[in-house]
């Protein structure tokens, strides 16, 4: 510590004579810099920014989850461009967006109905109901699918279940926007293309931004045209049921002690469910399959049925379909990555049999799934 | 409510409305009431506190003048000033302890244990309130008599976050005669408030994400070119973080016509250690200095009075860089931090002790460069146990300094994980392993720029063509506007002290 006196600031050195910012200045200078932005947009419309980078995002919270929904939301953007349109979208998390393929599916259904329907896989990984909740509707009013498949799990109806990343997507200002809260951000994400080529690099500070960019190019580049990304890895002693005390297997023990399904997860079940009063779209809820052992994290077996009883119940009361995935479906050993999800070699056994569904509800119950007209824009 | 807030900016503007348009003699009440709606916007319950702190502490300094027990009043305000802060704010070192206690006793204590939250910004005002119970004490000034003004002195909402640590005198004065209103100080204060906003979430937020947190908890993960990127990010995240703080903050207090004291004065471009403290943290430094480095220097001379007796020599700057470190928190890193700080000081005015003192000024260009650097260095790697805990800042010390950690290419455990995971090519691989330094470039270039501006004159770029003064206030408009997509930035570092 000195003795010396602090050496003080500058003295703040105005001229004598003080520039004034004059208005017309000041006006010449908001022209130019509106004109230069109005330049830079009209060029990424055009496409010219293309050339530097073909990335888009719609700036979602959090990463990469938000990065997710970008893959499924342009995905199905350039489907419904190809296709002219959208007759079935898979909702729900990772368990769709693995388990199901959506080509697998409308071929099954092809061969039973002799009906071609178009299908986009929408499931994203990390997103469970809540979020699923709040942008199907967004697709439903954006593309007026005649059936939406959700894809459900008991994870998603634990009360305390994935909320900070529930919380930070659904404050996001584009979905808030699309949601019927208008803000500024949002609008100018919805309509802006210069915006929507910038934000796939919003977060360049981040020290796993690079990182997350390769990884989100390589998830991309793995999911197909119709949103479905396989996946490779295979487990093994599925069979051997979870041990309480394995460290690794704590969590999941500990998530499931004492499953109730929690009343609110349940209100966005059905307002999933309350879709299908607008237009004519309708809403299957699937039960994704899990593996037999994952019963014993909920407390076994019994457990289990009641859930899937309380479900069936709330969607049937809602007029909803409730597509159970227990009975004759056999997935083969090598078909699953973990006890919950279904891998490249699972996937295919339960698109196939959820197809076959589907082509039932058409030949039996006379319920067709195409839609008339293109998506809308 | 934090500060970079659009919130905050509608709260200050209708503040500072109300405040222009009343009479002299409501202003401060009027501020009064600003400040407590603040805080009570982060918890009523710390309005109670701090008034009650206040509310002590300004009958206290009625009493401290007293002839008869002014010494006994004055022990028991600072005694008490420090229990109010060892009490809420090093609440984590005895709380489970005292947990622990009452379960013995029977006591249930529910789930988490008894929480206490630390008070606004109860660090700096503890400090505000010693000084000024010392000041009156010592005749430095009188007592306040009133109690509304003097509450605003201890809660006035620019500061309470994170200070500046005003003395009373002066800032006591400044309130009876706040300025007036001109276009000059507006767009004075405006600049304050931007340059702020740019160091903060410009500059200090993205220096910041670029970190790995496990950077400074696992070093040995990472090779030392990236730890010495990253040291430097931290260095700068920080002092732009709490320089941009102070610099918002004096914005908004000017626009109520009271002026804060600066406190950065680009104190990266010091040429020696003392300089350093006399532009890093002003307010703090000046604080410990006539509180605790002048009154501890002047008692040691009356044992000791030869200048340059070890004594004189080693305690004064070691304690009061101590006590600096305790403040910021009571930890062994704080305490090794402050010492480290406190032996640069030593040693810098034992290397005095042979040949003429020169002020850095006065020294040659050249000297005044490797000084900066050196002090910088010093400085750069006392940052690490200020960071962290007291192991990890050594492994980082050990990393950034074993020679085969420097081996190019740069890869080690953090790029094995990546290459194993077979997501990434080659290229994509050696782009991962540089992209750190061009990320922390992009950013440290225009920062450094920034200070160097700065270093001619806090507002040198009021000087500049009216032309480029629009063409910057567009271009810091459209990057604040940008970046306000990113995952949003952590809060200020200096308010957590």
């Amino acid at each position: 510590m000195s003795n010396r006196n602090p050496v003080h600031l500058k003295e703040i050195a105005i001229p004598h004579k003080p520039r004034k910012l004059s208005i017309p200045l000041l006006l010449l200078g908001v022209a130019f810099f509106v004109a230069f932005l109005v330049i830079l947009e009209a060029a990424s419309r055009k496409g010219f920014l293309n050339i530097l980078s073909t990335r888009e995002s719609l700036g979602n919270y959090p990463t990469p989850m938000g990065q997710y929904f970008d893959i499924k939301w342009y995905g199905l953007q350039e489907y419904v461009a190809r296709n002219e349109g959208v007759d079935v979208i898979l909702i729900g998390s990772s368990v769709v967006n693995t388990g199901i393929d959506p080509d697998i599916v409308a071929e099954t259904y092809f061969k039973i109905t002799g009906i071609r329907l178009r299908i986009y896989n929408f499931g994203i990984e990390s997103l469970d109901i809540v979020p699923n909740s709040v942008y199907t509707k967004i697709l439903v009013q954006k593309y007026h699918p005649s059936l939406i498949v959700f894809g459900t799990i008991p994870r998603d109806y634990l009360a305390d279940d994935n909320t900070d990343v529930n919380q930070q997507f659904l404050s996001s200002p584009w979905i808030k926007y699309e949601s019927g809260q208008w803000n500024l951000a949002g609008f100018l994400i919805d309509q802006s293309a210069l915006l929507s080529h910038y934000l796939p690099y919003r977060n360049w500070m981040r020290s796993d931004f690079l990182d997350t960019l390769y990884r989100i190019d390589h998830r991309f580049s793995r999911t197909s045209s119709s949103g479905y990304e396989a996946e490779a890895s295979v487990a093994t002693n599925l069979d051997q049921p979870p041990d309480p005390n394995s460290p690794d297997e704590q969590a999941a023990f500990a998530k499931y002690h004492n499953f109730k399904i929690d009343p609110t997860r349940l209100s966005y079940l059905l307002s999933i469910l309350n879709l299908q009063n607008v237009g004519n779209t309708r809403v299957l809820v699937a039960e994704m399959p899990l593996h037999p052992t994952f019963y014993d994290y909920m407390g076994g077996t019994l457990v289990y049925q009641d859930y899937q009883n309380e479900i069936a119940s709330a969607v049937k009361a809602s007029g909803g379909m409730f597509f159970p995935s227990n009975g004759d479906l056999q997935i083969p050993a090598n078909g699953r990555p973990d006890r919950e999800h279904l891998n490249q070699f699972g996937a295919p056994v339960y698109s196939t049999y959820l197809g076959t569904y589907l082509a039932t509800l058409t030949t039996h119950d006379g319920l067709q799934f195409t839609s008339s007209g293109q998506g809308g824009h | 409510m934090e500060i970079t807030t659009f919130l905050f900016a509608g709260f200050v503007l209708l503040a500072v409305l109300g405040f222009r348009c009343l009479p002299q003699r409501f202003k401060n009440l009027w501020l009064l009431f600003a400040c407590a709606v603040f805080i009570i916007s982060w918890s009523w319950q710390f309005l109670v506190i701090l008034l009650l702190l206040a509310t002590i502490n300004y009958i206290l300094g009625k009493h401290v003048t007293d002839v008869r027990h002014g010494k006994w009043v004055l022990w028991a305000g600072v005694v008490l000033n420090l229990l109010a802060l060892l009490l809420f704010k090093y609440s984590n070192f005895y709380l489970p302890e005292l947990t622990s206690l009452l379960a013995k006793l029977g006591v249930r204590t529910g789930a988490g244990g008894i929480q206490i939250l630390v008070p606004l910004g109860l660090s700096f005002i503890t400090l505000q309130m010693i000084s000024y119970l010392l000041d009156v004490h010592y005749g430095r000034m009188e007592a306040e008599t009133g109690f509304v003004k003097f509450a605003v002195y201890a809660l006035y909402f620019p500061k309470i976050l994170a200070g500046p640590i005003e003395r009373a005198k002066t800032f006591l004065s400044r309130l009876d005669t706040p300025q007036e209103w001109s276009v000059e100080s507006i767009l004075q204060n405006f600049t304050l408030v931007l340059v702020g906003l740019i160091r903060k979430i410009v500059f200090a937020d993205a220096l910041t994400a670029m970190v790995p947190a496990q950077a400074f908890q696992h070093p040995s993960q990472y090779p030392a070119p990236l730890l010495a990127i990253w040291l430097l990010a931290y260095a700068f995240a920080l002092y732009n973080d709490f320089a941009g703080y102070t610099s918002i903050v004096r914005g908004v207090s000017g626009f109520f016509g009271i002026e804060l004291t600066s406190n950065f004065n680009v104190p990266y471009f010091s040429r020696s250690f003392s300089e350093f403290w006399n532009r890093w943290h002003i307010s703090l430094s000046s604080w410990l200095r006539d509180y605790i480095y002048y009154p501890l220097s002047r008692r040691l001379r009356k044992t000791v009075p030869n200048h340059n007796n070890a004594l004189n020599l080693i305690v004064p700057p070691v304690l009061t860089m101590l006590v600096s470190g305790l403040w910021h928190g009571l930890g062994w890193n704080t305490l090794l931090w402050g010492g480290l700080q406190g032996t640069f000081l030593v040693l810098e005015r034992i290397a005095g002790l042979w040949g003429p003192r020169y002020a850095p000024a006065e020294l040659p260009r050249w000297r005044q460069v490797i000084s900066a650097a050196v002090v910088f260095f010093c400085i750069l790697l006392a940052w690490v146990p200020f960071h962290t805990g007291v192991i990890p800042a050594i492994h980082y010390w050990q990393n950034l300094f074993s020679i085969t950690n420097w081996q190019i290419p740069i890869y080690k455990a953090y790029f094995i994980q990546e290459a194993q995971s077979g997501h990434f090519s080659q290229a994509a691989l050696r782009m991962l392993a540089i992209f750190p330094f061009f990320q922390v470039a992009l950013v440290l270039l225009p920062a450094l720029g920034l200070d160097l501006f700065q270093y001619k004159g806090e507002f040198t770029f009021r000087k500049w063509p009216v032309w480029l003064q629009v063409v910057l206030l567009a271009l810091v408009v459209l990057i604040l506007f940008l970046l306000s997509f990113a995952e949003k930035g952590a809060p200020f570092i200096y308010q957590s002290f």
